[in-house]
């Protein structure tokens, strides 16, 4: 019919959702404005404060509309208190010095039982494990571990880097093998190839023999 | 007084001759509102009127959405809000602590509550405006009007002592608050 028809039905009405943000939203910025002031008058000079012509500042409570010393005669008095632990903490304490006690109290509880906890699992680590310091590892110093499949259910293991710490090849493969009961032989690069998958126990063995190298040395290289 | 508002019809901007009306007997019933004449009506200011239909001359004035006060047949009397910013506009009145829960809910003061431990009372002719506090409080709870003189009351201790007119929590103070 006529064009006005027409832009009644391309003016799309925010949905409900965005309308419920942008209330929430101007509430939350009213309540951070008020409480900006607040803060700000209750810093006044001492001269002010005795000065009667000066008006004088009272804090109203948010949800009970009553001045902050009346929540109690009013409908919701355990709403306001919760309120008034958030945002005025100072109040919380002259108000309801029992209450206040009684979570300070609670508070110190629950640090020392964290405390205590943190003490046992020291007492308790296995013997094994050192406590690691967090320097990073150069690269130079790094032990590399391989596993290949031969066959189904034959792994090979191949160790290299090991020359960077001062390590013969030769006796280090014979050891191995006589230790785990292996075959072994040297690669062409210089790497010592091993039968099986002997991963965990070379973590574990490697430390001890050679307290050059520390856990941190040593990776497990991907295909 | 104020239990509920259904009747409050729309505001009407006073004039001038009104605004002189309002501050003279400001000037006339408390006489420390001189110093505070400035803070209260600034210059350049919207002061605004509502008028109650189903009370009979009872009307309610408005400062740039500041409530100020309300009058009530030649009586001029103060909103709480202002009474919390300058206490000294109005006489003290203490009451005891068990009174405070029936003063919130709209009932009058009685002749043995301020005579009890932990009350005050002061100096006070009968026909003035009053403040009433509570044991151990701040601020001011609620404005009433005096039935009788205060050294009657301490003669004989009966009946009504102080009318309630406006208190925290009714209409009047929702109304602030919207």
């Amino acid at each position: 019919m006529s064009d006005s028809d027409d832009d009644i039905f391309k003016k799309k009405k925010p949905s409900k959702k965005k309308i419920e943000q942008q209330q929430k939203q101007q509430e939350q910025q009213l309540l951070l404005q008020q409480q900006k002031q607040l803060k700000q008058e209750l810093n006044q000079t001492e001269q002010q404060m005795n000065n009667p012509k000066h008006p004088k500042l009272v804090i109203y409570c948010r949800i009970c509309t009553f001045p902050v010393e009346f929540c109690s005669f009013s409908k919701t008095p355990k709403e306001c208190k919760e309120w008034l632990k958030t945002s005025f903490n100072e109040l919380y304490a002259i108000l309801y010095p029992e209450e206040f006690k009684l979570e300070q109290e609670k508070q110190a509880a629950l640090l020392e039982q964290q405390r205590l906890i943190a003490q046992h699992q020291l007492l308790f680590q296995p013997l094994g494990k050192k406590k690691r310091n967090k320097t990073k590892v150069k690269e130079s110093d790094m032990v590399y571990l391989k596993v290949k499949e031969r066959n189904r259910n034959k792994f090979i293991t191949t160790l290299s880097g090991l020359e960077k710490h001062g390590l013969d090849i030769k006796e280090t493969s014979k050891k191995i093998s006589k230790k785990f009961g292996c075959g072994s032989s040297i690669n062409e690069k210089g790497a010592i190839e091993l039968q099986g998958d002997l991963t965990e126990e070379l973590i574990e063995w490697l430390p001890k023999e050679y307290p050059n190298i520390k856990e941190d040395m040593i990776a497990i290289k991907d295909k | 007084m104020f239990k509920k508002l259904e009747d409050l019809s729309k505001p009407t901007l006073l004039s001038k001759t009104g605004v002189k009306e309002l501050k003279q007997s400001f000037n006339d019933q408390y006489p420390f509102f001189k110093e505070i004449e400035d803070e209260v009506f600034p210059k350049k200011a919207n002061i605004q009127s509502f008028k109650l239909r189903s009370e009979y001359k009872v009307e309610i004035v408005q400062v740039d959405k500041d409530y100020i006060c309300f009058t009530k047949e030649d009586l001029v009397i103060p909103h709480l809000k202002l009474v919390h910013k300058f206490p000294d506009l109005l006489i003290k009145q203490q009451v005891d602590l068990g009174a405070i829960k029936h003063i919130l809910s709209g009932s009058d003061v009685l002749a043995p509550g301020l005579i009890s431990q932990g009350s005050q009372l002061n100096t006070a002719q009968k026909g003035q405006v009053v403040a009433i506090y509570g044991e151990g409080k701040e601020n001011a709870m609620g404005i009433g009007i005096m039935n009788a003189n205060s050294d009657e009351i301490k003669k004989d201790p009966k009946g009504h002592a102080i009318q309630l007119l406006h208190h925290l929590g009714d209409a009047l103070w929702q109304l602030s608050f919207k």
